[in-house]
């Protein structure tokens, strides 16, 4: 038996033992992880690769991937999103805090906010990663929390590393959920980190895209949303900007895309078999609400890529070129508006005798539609229908909300399904 | 010297994350397992601790202290797992360690196994404070570095560890209920 006096030795001898390897699946799993995450903080705009609708029965709608570069980690880097797996209540430990419930265990995104000695931020994200929350206010700039619960239920969170706040500061605030729980609620609170004390309080929504490479917020609740990287007016590089679309949604939808250029909704039961990886060949069927930004009038030649030269991107311009394409079978172009904003609403269909093909590959009849650059193509199978909304945003900018269903036969009965959702749309000015 | 090494990571150069992670990474396995006592949770905590680094590197104001610094945010990691773990299975505080520890002239095998229950009742922090002083050799002062912590509370933290360890080793030796269970 060791004496007390030798307790130098016998920790030193304790010690002893043990591993003092990293092994190589350590190494190849570290490896992985840091392949998957860009840090950058000068990485460029985000280009998600597209967000077209799903093919059914007879490929009707071609969707390209160009570009081919999703920046999600531009909001987000590899957010652990999605319903947590483990089911146990939370468990007060020793020092009276309890794990954050899994309502909870989410990543969040939000306004940004005013807080001190950071400079100009543009998000107040907070990224659900490895148990801890990490609080985004630009590219680069965060902090990071562990997040708990106190004994009277309020957020607890915990720096343990150097960084915005010190190692050791702790901060108390309470919060709430909305009923569905997709939108937080943190009141101001006090805490040892002023930044944290400035950053914290607000109303956050859910971020629970199902496809873990997109960003979008999952499951709605009935209720206002505001989109958080969709960008509804040209900019020479994009950057987030929470609210540039606002709109409200009845009970049952989801929100299957959010990227810079296409903001995307589909009912819940859709949302349940479609992982809104949204291409031409991918699997699963779906009615949806999609809204591009800055449409350009797609060239014939699918193979192509390119916006046809002269006809401009006014919604004028556009509802024109649609009106008269030769591939294409239009409605009588209805007035209306949408967010207060002029609006040109129009059925389109794919000509009966239109011959060109998309995808050289395995080629199909479609007429191409509306292509941007380094971002989305959108084609429309001879026989199917689109509802397209062209609104004018007012200084030549233009978004287009396309309404497409599973079945064509549906898709009268599905813009009235979505036409209050529409009329809710708003595109405030930057 | 690593500096430009880490300087090229703070980049986001990957290739220098990766020289910094096979030199720094056999290191911090030692580290994490003696803190956490189990090798699952030990290689968790440092490939969290790694990832944590290279996505927080960029915010690294001065290269020259990077180990410093990681070793932060692998306590920091050690800490998350230590709480996963209570959570998870109070019963592992029993399992006996014999099979995995050699026998040596400082220490028996019982004694071992009073020490390494004792050592797993102290909080995280404790155990911490005992692996950068008693394992790694570090001096108060580097403690407190390295934690970033106050002397002071570097100094309290380890009399109260070693404090708990000795009275677990003198109860140990008072009582004889486990005699049975030493080596013969």
């Amino acid at each position: 038996m060791s004496t007390p006096h030798d307790l130098d030795r016998v920790m030193e001898a304790f010690f002893e033992d043990g591993p003092t390897v990293m092994t190589d699946r350590v190494l190849e799993a570290i490896r992985d992880d840091v392949d998957r995450i860009d840090v950058r903080a000068d990485a460029g705009p985000w280009r998600n690769p597209l967000m077209l609708r799903s093919m059914f029965a007879a490929a009707v709608v071609v969707a390209v991937l160009l570009g081919g570069v999703a920046i999600y980690s531009a909001i987000s880097q590899t957010p652990d999103v999605g319903p947590p797996t483990d089911s146990t209540a939370p468990v007060p430990s020793d020092d009276g805090l309890s794990e954050l419930p899994e309502e909870l265990q989410y990543s969040w995104v939000g306004p940004p906010k005013a807080t001190p000695g950071t400079g100009e931020n543009d998000r107040g994200d907070l990224s659900w990663e490895n148990s801890l929350w990490r609080y985004e206010m630009r590219i680069g700039v965060d902090f990071w929390s562990t997040p708990s619960l106190t004994v009277d239920g309020d957020l607890h969170l915990a720096t343990g590393a150097d960084g915005l706040c010190a190692v050791d500061d702790e901060g108390i605030y309470p919060w709430s959920l909305s009923p569905g729980g997709t939108i937080l609620t943190i009141e101001a609170g006090a805490d040892d980190c002023a930044v944290r004390a400035e950053a914290m309080p607000g109303s956050y929504q859910r971020a629970a895209c199902r496809n873990a490479g997109l960003f979008c917020l999952g499951e709605l609740e009935a209720r206002d949303y505001a989109s958080h990287a969709f960008e509804p007016r040209p900019l020479d590089e994009w950057q987030v900007r929470h609210g540039a679309m606002t709109f409200t949604v009845p009970s049952g939808w989801a929100s299957y895309a959010d990227s810079p250029d296409v903001y995307g909704l589909t009912p819940q039961s859709h949302y349940a078999t479609f992982d809104g990886q949204d291409c031409y060949d991918c699997p699963g069927t779906r009615d949806a609400i999609s809204v591009l930004s800055n449409p350009g009038a797609a060239t014939e030649d699918c193979g192509e890529e390119g916006n046809v030269p002269g006809v401009g991107f006014g919604a004028q311009d556009l509802v024109d070129w649609l009106t008269q394409h030769r591939g294409i079978v239009a409605s009588e172009p209805e007035a209306s508006t949408v967010g207060g904003l002029p609006a040109t609403s129009l059925i389109i269909e794919g000509a009966a005798d239109w011959t060109g093909t998309c995808d050289p590959d395995n080629p199909f009849v479609a007429v191409p539609v509306f292509y941007r650059l380094d971002s989305y193509h959108w084609a429309l199978g001879v026989g199917e229908r689109y509802h397209i909304t062209l609104v004018d945003l007012g200084g030549g900018a233009t978004v287009a909300i396309m309404v497409d269903t599973a079945d064509d036969e549906d898709l009268e009965g599905f813009v009235e399904t979505a036409r209050p959702i529409i009329e809710s749309f708003e595109f405030p000015p930057r | 010297m690593l500096t430009p090494v880490v300087d090229r990571a703070r980049h986001g150069d990957r290739e220098a994350f990766g020289t910094l992670t096979q030199a720094a990474g056999d290191r911090c396995m030692a580290i994490a397992f003696r803190i956490l006592r189990d090798v699952s949770l030990a290689e968790d905590a440092v490939q969290t601790a790694f990832v944590t680094a290279w996505r927080e590197l960029s915010g690294l104001r001065d290269p020259s202290r990077f180990e410093p610094w990681l070793h932060r945010i692998l306590v920091r990691c050690c800490y998350a797992e230590a709480k996963r773990r209570r959570r998870a299975s109070a019963s592992i505080l029993a399992v006996s360690r014999e099979d995995t520890y050699a026998a040596d002239q400082i220490l028996t095998v019982h004694d071992r196994d009073q020490l390494e229950r004792g050592f797993r009742r102290l909080p995280p922090e404790q155990r911490a404070v005992l692996v950068f002083h008693y394992y790694l050799g570090y001096t108060h002062v580097e403690v407190a570095d390295h934690l970033d912590l106050p002397l002071g509370t570097v100094k309290s933290r380890l009399r109260y560890a070693s404090g708990a360890l000795r009275a677990a080793l003198e109860a140990d030796a008072r009582g004889p209920a486990n005699s049975k269970e030493r080596p013969a």
